[in-house]
């Protein structure tokens, strides 16, 4: 069943949450950090933030015991007005990516259209190519890479 | 080359820049999401530029040479998740012309700008194969994440 989190899940979410990150970071990902306590602190108040913050959502998909076995956290953003669409749902995380999401895809649409949103937009991992295809296959379009670099203290 | 902090008198010189640029980013790949309207375009352009001027945590920076405006650039400090390795960070958002004697000056002072605000990195956004692409591996960037872009139909 899609419903929003509620805090009851955020034990199952972590778990859930960290497998994901895992997996992004076999894939190339460098960007998080080594310390263990500011890795785990920071998923739990990343996700409860986003539960209670407006505009921003988190979806779980859920077993026959309701505890989740997928999710999508996402938010509305803003572009500028010289974008064709300017207000935008924007998936940030989804667990897992694959096709079997499809229900959390939709919901997330739903809620995003509902916000004002006439676009939706996400990330990839570049060399996730399983994600790639999920996208793909759902008819979006690639837009910009993403670059990154550390100032040297 | 001067860099400074870009003033309303500069907007009548960087918003026609940042048209340009828009147009040249979506001939290097026609998918980007921006308006055909150039009156949107523009119109746009200005006022994201005359916001970025005010708002505190954005910057929008010129390179002068002999007295002319040559270049700009605009971006933004960004806070990111705690489990994130760098929680705040410079994004520099849109640059134009992606021209090494421009772009060096302008980095340069836009990374003096994030990191004395707290940013520990810099982040970059560019289409598939452009200059910028290249200026950004050459500047040992390196790519993170792939952004995808989908219309809801009505």
């Amino acid at each position: 069943m899609i419903r929003t989190a509620q805090t009851k899940d955020i034990p199952e979410l972590i778990i859930l949450f960290n497998r994901l990150l895992a997996s992004l970071e076999k894939h190339g990902n460098r960007l998080y950090t080594q310390d263990e306590n500011r890795y785990q602190g920071g998923i739990m108040a990343f996700i409860s933030d986003k539960m209670n913050t407006s505009r921003n959502i988190v979806l779980v998909d859920t077993n026959e015991q309701d505890r989740p076995k997928a999710f999508i956290i996402g938010w509305i953003i803003f572009y500028p007005e010289f974008f064709n669409d300017y207000i935008l749902g924007e998936i940030q995380f989804m667990y897992p990516m694959s096709f079997a999401t499809r229900p959390l895809l939709d919901a997330f649409d739903a809620w995003a259209q509902e916000q004002g949103a006439t676009a939706r937009a996400s990330y990839a991992t570049p060399s996730h190519e399983v994600s790639w295809k999920v996208m793909e296959r759902d008819g979006m379009r690639r837009g910009l890479h993403h670059y990154y670099k550390r100032y040297a203290v | 080359m001067n860099v400074r902090y870009a003033q309303t008198s500069d907007l009548p010189v960087i918003v026609p820049m940042m048209v340009k640029l828009l147009d040249h980013l979506r001939q290097v790949n026609p998918e980007l999401q921006y308006a055909q309207d150039r009156d949107k375009l523009a119109g746009g352009a200005l006022e994201m530029l005359r916001g970025k001027m005010v708002t505190e945590g954005h910057v929008v920076m010129v390179v002068e040479q002999t007295g002319n405006v040559r270049g700009f650039c605009v971006g933004c400090l960004m806070s990111l998740p705690s489990f994130m390795e760098h929680t705040l960070v410079g994004s520099c958002e849109w640059m134009y012309p992606m021209e090494k004697g421009i772009i060096r000056p302008l980095l340069r002072a836009f990374d003096t700008w994030a990191a004395h605000n707290g940013a520990t990195g810099r982040q970059g956004y560019t289409p598939d194969g452009s200059f910028s692409e290249k200026a950004m591996r050459h500047d040992k960037m390196v790519p993170q994440f792939t952004t995808f872009f989908k219309e809801y139909k009505e």
